[in-house]
């Protein structure tokens, strides 16, 4: 019985939370837990980074530990100069272009694992709105904006399973399609006619046809093209212009217009 | 006041660890142990270890904060997983009564099963509404049968050890002793 009464009481604290969630009466709460999260989760994926780039070129257990330190400065180092030479690259994009940006660094993924996605610390009182594209380097897309909350944004990558996003080849007949994800760590372009010829290498870029999505930011390149006689569209399979797993700061595309 | 304290620390620290390890466990396993779903995990062996409910408020806990970097829709994932963890503490105290390995397999197993079900049959419903893909892709649900299947292993891995350090977890002592610590 007492059990019973527990059951109520926990459904009855989840609803509480869930509707007080979507009143915003826990904003402030929220931001303070956010806070708090925050800084542990972004040195958490800056150290995931770090790892991953030293995990090639680690040395042999015999290796004295004046090496290994070596190695954990190098890896900063490295780590350091490729956030720089990813903000050059972002700056000169901006001076390029008359996009608005919102530079955002990332602080984690997200936490369940049936998703493919980042969270950028940029949020709505930056500008930032659902489906707005998501780029890094020169105009290199990763994904569109799938969430946004005050102080914090949630971007759905190219490769999770519902991204979406209407592109073209740059062919000789610009061929248009929807590069999807779902498949791993690769990416499909689906709904290319038949007729057209897309060979490997051809580059992708979005086709401005999305609203807040403008035309021209590089998606990545044909790896495999499949032409089946009994579909009624081709598809290709792509290669993403950057690894999706490793990047540390965006730039949210938030006006496609004249500044 | 130092009592109050006290229940307070008790409940903020274990929460702040299973936060911890599940932000480990995402950024630093590889693939696939990264679909560990460490939260459902800690409550369930919370709950296995004592019959008392006040570990599945640590879990809505950890679940409030899983879900303010979550993509989706805020209650999806701690709506399905408490409903599953309510189901499997029930089927615990009444019917996977005897805390064999193979118990504790099964109820891991099959309350991540319900979980995941509940969990895409919201989402679904969601998904209907927002005009979005019902249900999920084949790599999405290679992650979930990663997920079922790596969450069980990692439980019974845990309670093999656990139960060799402590007699309160062997099935064997507490057969023997009749001793009545579930229920």
């Amino acid at each position: 019985m007492r059990t019973k009464k527990g059951y109520i009481l926990l459904v009855f604290i989840l609803f509480v939370i869930i509707v007080f969630h979507y009143a915003g009466w826990l904003n402030w709460f929220e931001s303070g837990v956010r806070s708090l999260v925050i800084p542990v989760s972004k040195r958490a994926n800056e150290m995931r980074i770090s790892l991953e780039n030293t995990a090639g070129s680690s040395t042999p257990y015999e290796c004295s530990a004046q090496l290994e330190n070596n190695a954990v400065d190098q890896a900063k180092m490295k780590l350091l100069a490729d956030e720089n030479a990813e903000l050059r690259k972002q700056l000169n994009f901006l001076h390029r272009t008359n996009y608005s940006l919102v530079a955002a660094t990332v602080v984690g993924r997200n936490t369940d694992s049936i998703e493919k996605m980042i969270v950028i610390d940029a949020g709505e009182a930056a500008g930032i709105k659902v489906g707005q594209p998501a780029i890094v380097g020169d105009g290199i897309l990763i994904g569109k904006v799938a969430k946004v909350d005050k102080d914090i944004s949630i971007v759905r990558l190219l490769y999770d399973n519902q991204s979406k996003i209407a592109a073209t080849i740059l062919n000789k007949d610009g061929s248009l399609g929807v590069v999807e994800g779902g498949y791993g760590l690769s990416v499909r372009m689906n709904f290319i006619p038949r007729d057209e010829v897309i060979m490997v290498g051809d580059q992708i870029v979005t086709s401005g046809l999305e609203e807040g999505v403008p035309r021209g930011l590089l998606i990545g390149e044909v790896a495999v093209a499949e032409n089946e006689a009994y579909q009624p569209f081709q598809q290709a399979v792509l290669t993403t212009a950057t690894d999706l797993s490793k990047i540390t700061n965006v730039s949210v595309v938030i006006s496609a217009a004249n500044k | 006041m130092l009592k109050w304290l006290w229940q307070l620390f008790k409940f903020i620290v274990p929460t702040i660890f299973v936060i911890a390890l599940h932000l480990f466990f995402i950024n630093f396993l590889p693939y696939p142990f990264n679909n560990i779903n460490t939260i459902y995990f800690a409550v369930l062996w919370l709950i296995m270890i004592s019959s008392g409910i006040n570990f599945f408020l640590l879990g809505l806990a950890a679940l409030f904060v899983s879900e303010l970097f979550s993509g989706l829709p805020f209650g999806i994932t701690s709506a399905s997983m408490l409903i599953s963890l309510v189901i499997a503490h029930w089927f615990l105290l009444n019917i996977f009564t005897n805390r064999s390995l193979y118990m504790v397999f099964l109820s891991a197993f099959f309350g991540l099963v319900i979980y995941r079900i509940i969990f895409f049959i919201i989402l679904a419903v969601y998904n209907l509404f927002a005009g979005a893909a019902l249900w999920p892709g084949t790599e999405t649900l290679a992650d979930i049968a990663w997920e079922i299947t790596l969450t069980p292993c990692a439980l019974l891995i845990f309670y093999l050890v656990a139960s060799k350090l402590t007699k309160r977890l062997d099935p064997n002592y507490i057969a023997l002793s009749k001793g009545k610590i579930y229920g």
